[in-house]
C-alpha cells in the first residue's frame, strides 16, 4: 500500500489538472504579451483564471497577480511593501512561526535598517494576537502573520488581528501567507481586512511553479522583480500559461469540495491522532482546533528521520519535523517557539493530508505505527 | 592532424623483466579510461605510450583530462609529430607553435636524440632550430637559464616530435598490477582518500559499505555511491558491496555495555569485510583510520579492531593529520561530496563515553554474547552489490 501524507510539501496534482496543463501547452503556447491573436487567446484564458481565483477570496480580478509560487509572493509582499513605505516608518511585526520565505525577508529587512518584532507563539501553536497588537504603533508599516502554520496546522486569528491593527494604525498594512490555507478554508479578504495575501497551486492539487499574490487596490508597493512589466509590473517574466490554467482548474475542484474534504479529513486526522495518543512517550503538537489537513506529532526520544524511513519502508510518506546531520539535530523553529522540549522536537513527524487520503489509509498508518514505534522505542533510552 | 599524446611512466621502467607486464597493464587501463572518447591509435616505443587522437582538438583535451587520473603515468605531453629532418621540424614549428612563440619574450630549444643514428647531435639541433626561431620571430631572445618557453625537439625511432612542455600526472602504479583489496567505505572524508592512496600503488579495489536503514536513508546511500564513483575515477569501474547492518547494531545495543558499542561494531565490520574480501579474491582490507582521530582509533582501539581479522589491513592515513587528509580529499574531488549533510541518525548507536583504553578480552567477551556467526552470515546473505563507474 502506498500512502502519501506529505501534502503540505506538495500534493499529487488532480488528473483534470494534468489534462488542463497538457492541453494548455498544446493550444495556448503563444506568449500572452504578444500582439497577435494567438497571444490574445492565451491572455483571454489567463483572464478567466484570474477572475475565478479572485472570486474565491472575494477580491477583484485586478488585485490578483500570478507569481511562481509562495516564496516569490512572500518576497514581493514583504520586500516590495516595506521598502516602498520606508518613509512612513521602519517597524515590522511578524511571528516566530512564519515560513522561512517570510522570516528570511525579515532578516534581510533588518540588515537594511528595519526594526522587526518577532511575536511569540502560544503553547498551542497559535499566534499571540495580544503580543502582536501591543507592538503596533504609528511607526509600524507592516504586520505579517501566516494564516495556517505549515508545520502544525495551527490557524492564526488573522481576522481579529487585522481589524484590530487597523483600529490602532489605519496606515499599517496586513499581509498573510495563506499558502497552507488557500483552497482549504474560506478566505474573504474584504471581511478579514487583508491587504496582501500569498498562495500557491501545488498545495491544493495544482501544478508546481505557479502561485499568486493578492494586493489590495491602492496599496503602495514596488516589486523587487524588474523586467518586461507583466502582471502590472508586480511580477515581470513571461506568463506560465499552462501553470495558471492548471491552478484555476485545481481551484475549481477545491472550491466545490472544500467543505466535504474538511469533513472527511477530520476523520483521517482523528484516527492517526488517537493511535499516537495511545502510544507511550508521544505528544500531539497540532492544536485541537487546527486545520484538518495537518497533524504534527512527537515520538519523544526517537529521531524524526528514523521514523520517517521506517514509515517509508511501509509505503507511508511523511515529513520529518527535524533534520539529522551527523551529530547535530536541527529542530524546528516552530516547535521551539511553542516551547516544546528538545527531545520531543527531535522526534516530530508531520502527517499532511489531501482530498485523496481516506480513513482506510489512516487505519493502515495507525496499524503501522502501533507495530513499528514500540520496536524503535526499544532501541533507545526513553528516560 | 598530427597531434600525439606522449605518456611517460616512472617507476615501471625500473621493473626489469616484469616491465612488459606493467606496461601492458597500463596500456589496458589507458584504453579503458578513454574508450568512450572516440577513435585513437595507441602504440608503444622506448618507454613511452603514444596516443594519437583521430578526432581533433576537443578529443585531445578530453583524453588528457582522463589520463590525469590514470595511475602509472608520470606526465603527458601533447606533441606534433613530423618527419625526421630539420626542414620538416622547422616547418612544423612555424605551423603549430607560432602563436605560442609570439606570446613570449624569451625561449630556449631543448633537443633529445633518442635515435643516435640521426645525423645531427643534440647541441647541433638546438643551434639550428634556435637560430631558425630567432630569424622568424624578431622580438624574441634566447635565455637558456630561465626561458618563458622551452621548445623541445625529440628525435625518436620513427618520427620527430616537437612540443612545449609536460603536464604532470599522478604517477603511481597501474591499477591491477598489485592485486586486489577491499575498501571499507563510509560516507566520510577519510575512506575515499585511503582508497585513492592504495589504488595509486596499483591495487584494484572493491568497496564495502555498511548500511543502517532506517537509521540512514537512501540519500545517504546515494552519497556513498557517489564517493565510490570518485574512487572509481582513479581505480576504474568498482564494485560496491552494501551490507545491511541495522540488525547487528540493534543486537549490539541491546546486549553489550554501552562503552563497548563502537568497538564491537568495528569488529563486526572488519569480520564481514574480510568474508566479502575472501569471496571476491581480495588479499587485503583498506580502512581510513588515523591514530587518535576518534575514540575508536586510539592505539588500543585499533589493536582490538585489528585482532578480529587475519587478513592484512592497510591503513594508509594512519600517520596523517585531518588537514592533510582533507587536502587530498579536495585534490581528488571527493571533499564536496564527503561533507554533504545526508549523514545519519546513527547517533543512536554512538555511546556517550566510548572506551578509549579498551581491554581486548572484555570487548571479545561482549561480542561473544551475540550469535556472531549467524549475524554475520545473515548480513552477508543480504549484501547488495552495485557496480559503480565515474561519469564526468
Amino acid at each position: 500500500m502506498e500512502v502519501y501524507m506529505d501534502n503540505s510539501a506538495t500534493t499529487m496534482p488532480y488528473d483534470e489538472v494534468c489534462d488542463t496543463v497538457a492541453d494548455a501547452m498544446k493550444n495556448f503556447y503563444a506568449n500572452p504579451s504578444s500582439l497577435h491573436n494567438l497571444g490574445k487567446y492565451a491572455e483571454d484564458e489567463i483572464q478567466k483564471a484570474r477572475k475565478f481565483i479572485a472570486k474565491m477570496i472575494n477580491a477583484s480580478e485586478d488585485e490578483i497577480y500570478f507569481t511562481s509560487g509562495g516564496t516569490e509572493s512572500d518576497n514581493i509582499a514583504m520586500l516590495g511593501y516595506a521598502l516602498k513605505n520606508r518613509k512612513r516608518g521602519n517597524k515590522i511585526i511578524t511571528t516566530k512561526a512564519e515560513h522561512p520565505a517570510v522570516l528570511e525577508c525579515c532578516k534581510h529587512l533588518e540588515s537594511v535598517g528595519f526594526d522587526v518584532f518577532y511575536a511569540d507563539i502560544l503553547p498551542n501553536g497559535e499566534a499571540d494576537s495580544d503580543a502582536i497588537l501591543n507592538q503596533v504603533d504609528e511607526n509600524t508599516v507592516l504586520v505579517s502573520v501566516m494564516h495556517v502554520n505549515n508545520e502544525t496546522g495551527a490557524i492564526m486569528p488573522i481576522e481579529k488581528i487585522a481589524s484590530a491593527i487597523k483600529m490602532k494604525n489605519p496606515n499599517c498594512a496586513f499581509f498573510t501567507d495563506a499558502v497552507q490555507s488557500f483552497g482549504k478554508i474560506k478566505i474573504d479578504v474584504e471581511k478579514a481586512k487583508i491587504d496582501m495575501l500569498s498562495a500557491s497551486a501545488h498545495k491544493i492539487g495544482g501544478p508546481n511553479g505557479i502561485g499568486f499574490i493578492y494586493i489590495r487596490k491602492k496599496t503602495r508597493i514596488e516589486s523587487p522583480i524588474f523586467g518586461g512589466g507583466q502582471e502590472n509590473g508586480i511580477r515581470s517574466g513571461t506568463h506560465n500559461v499552462a501553470g495558471i490554467l492548471g491552478f484555476a482548474k485545481a481551484c475549481e475542484i477545491k472550491q466545490k469540495s472544500m467543505q466535504s474534504d474538511c469533513e472527511r479529513l477530520k476523520e483521517v486526522k482523528k484516527i492517526i491522532a488517537e493511535c499516537v495518543r495511545n502510544l507511550s512517550h508521544t505528544r500531539i503538537n497540532s492544536p485541537q482546533s487546527g486545520l484538518e489537513y495537518i497533524l504534527n506529532v512527537s515520538f519523544t526520544g526517537l529521531k524524526s528521520e528514523v521514523i520517517l524511513h521506517v514509515l517509508e519502508s511501509n509505503g507511508i510518506f511523511v515529513s520529518s519535523g527535524s533534520a539529522c546531520s551527523s551529530r547535530k539535530t536541527h529542530i524546528s523553529h516552530v516547535l521551539a517557539a511553542m516551547g516544546i522540549d528538545k527531545k520531543s522536537a527531535e522526534g516530530a513527524i508531520r502527517f499532511s493530508f489531501s482530498a485523496r487520503n481516506t480513513a482506510e489509509e489512516a487505519e493502515y498508518v495507525a496499524q503501522v505505527l502501533k507495530k513499528e514505534i514500540p520496536v524503535l522505542q526499544k532501541t533507545v533510552n526513553l528516560k | 592532424m598530427n597531434s600525439v599524446i606522449m605518456c611517460r611512466y616512472g617507476e615501471i621502467i625500473l621493473k626489469g623483466l616484469n616491465r612488459p607486464r606493467f606496461e601492458s597493464a597500463l596500456v589496458k587501463n589507458i584504453k579503458h579510461a578513454i574508450e568512450d572518447l572516440g577513435k585513437v591509435e595507441i602504440s608503444r616505443a622506448q618507454a613511452i605510450t603514444y596516443i594519437e587522437p583521430l578526432e581533433g582538438e576537443e578529443q585531445t583535451e578530453a583524453i588528457i583530462k582522463r589520463l590525469k587520473c590514470v595511475f602509472g603515468i608520470v606526465s603527458v605531453t601533447v606533441a606534433k609529430k613530423c618527419e625526421k629532418n630539420l626542414d620538416a621540424i622547422k616547418e612544423e614549428i612555424l605551423k603549430s607553435f607560432s602563436d605560442e612563440i609570439s606570446n613570449v619574450g624569451t625561449f630556449k630549444v631543448n633537443a633529445k636524440r633518442a635515435d643516435k643514428k640521426f645525423p645531427y647531435k643534440s647541441p647541433e639541433i638546438c643551434d639550428e632550430i634556435g637560430g631558425f626561431v630567432l630569424d622568424n620571430f624578431p622580438n624574441i631572445k634566447v635565455d637558456v637559464n630561465n626561458p618563458e618557453l622551452t621548445v623541445t625537439v625529440e628525435i625518436r625511432d620513427t618520427h620527430a616530435f616537437v612540443h612545449t612542455g609536460k603536464i604532470k600526472c599522478l604517477g603511481g602504479m597501474p591499477v591491477g598490477t598489485n592485486g586486489k583489496a577491499a575498501l571499507l567505505l563510509s560516507g566520510g572524508i577519510d575512506s575515499p582518500v585511503a582508497g585513492y592512496m592504495i589504488a595509486k600503488r596499483g591495487v584494484k579495489l572493491e568497496a564495502v559499505h555498511f548500511f543502517s536503514y532506517p537509521y540512514t536513508g537512501e540519500r545517504a546511500k546515494d552519497k556513498v555511491l557517489k564517493l565510490a564513483s570518485i574512487v572509481a575515477k582513479y581505480n576504474g569501474e568498482m564494485k560496491v558491496h552494501i551490507v545491511p547492518f541495522t540488525e547487528i547494531q540493534l543486537e549490539i545495543r541491546e546486549k553489550c555495555p554501552e562503552e563497548h558499542l563502537t568497538l564491537v561494531m568495528r569488529r563486526f565490520m572488519m569480520q564481514i569485510a574480510e568474508k566479502i574480501a575472501l569471496k571476491s579474491h581480495c588479499q587485503a582490507l583498506v580502512t581510513g583510520e588515523s591514530i587518535g582521530q576518534v575514540a575508536s582509533q586510539t592505539i588500543g582501539a585499533l589493536g582490538v579492531t585489528n585482532e578480529s581479522v587475519n587478513t592484512v589491513v592497510f591503513r594508509p592515513l594512519i600517520g596523517m593529520d585531518k588537514e592533510e587528509i582533507v587536502e587530498i580529499s579536495r585534490k581528488i574531488g571527493a571533499f564536496e561530496t564527503s561533507i554533504l549533510p545526508y549523514e545519519d541518525c546513527c547517533t543512536v548507536f554512538t555511546p556517550r563515553h566510548p572506551s578509549t583504553k579498551p581491554v581486548l578480552e572484555k570487548i571479545k567477551n561482549s561480542q561473544s554474547k551475540l550469535d556472531v556467526e549467524r549475524l554475520i552470515d545473515e548480513a552477508i546473505a543480504g549484501v547488495e552489490t552495485i557496480s559503480v563507474k565515474y561519469e564526468d
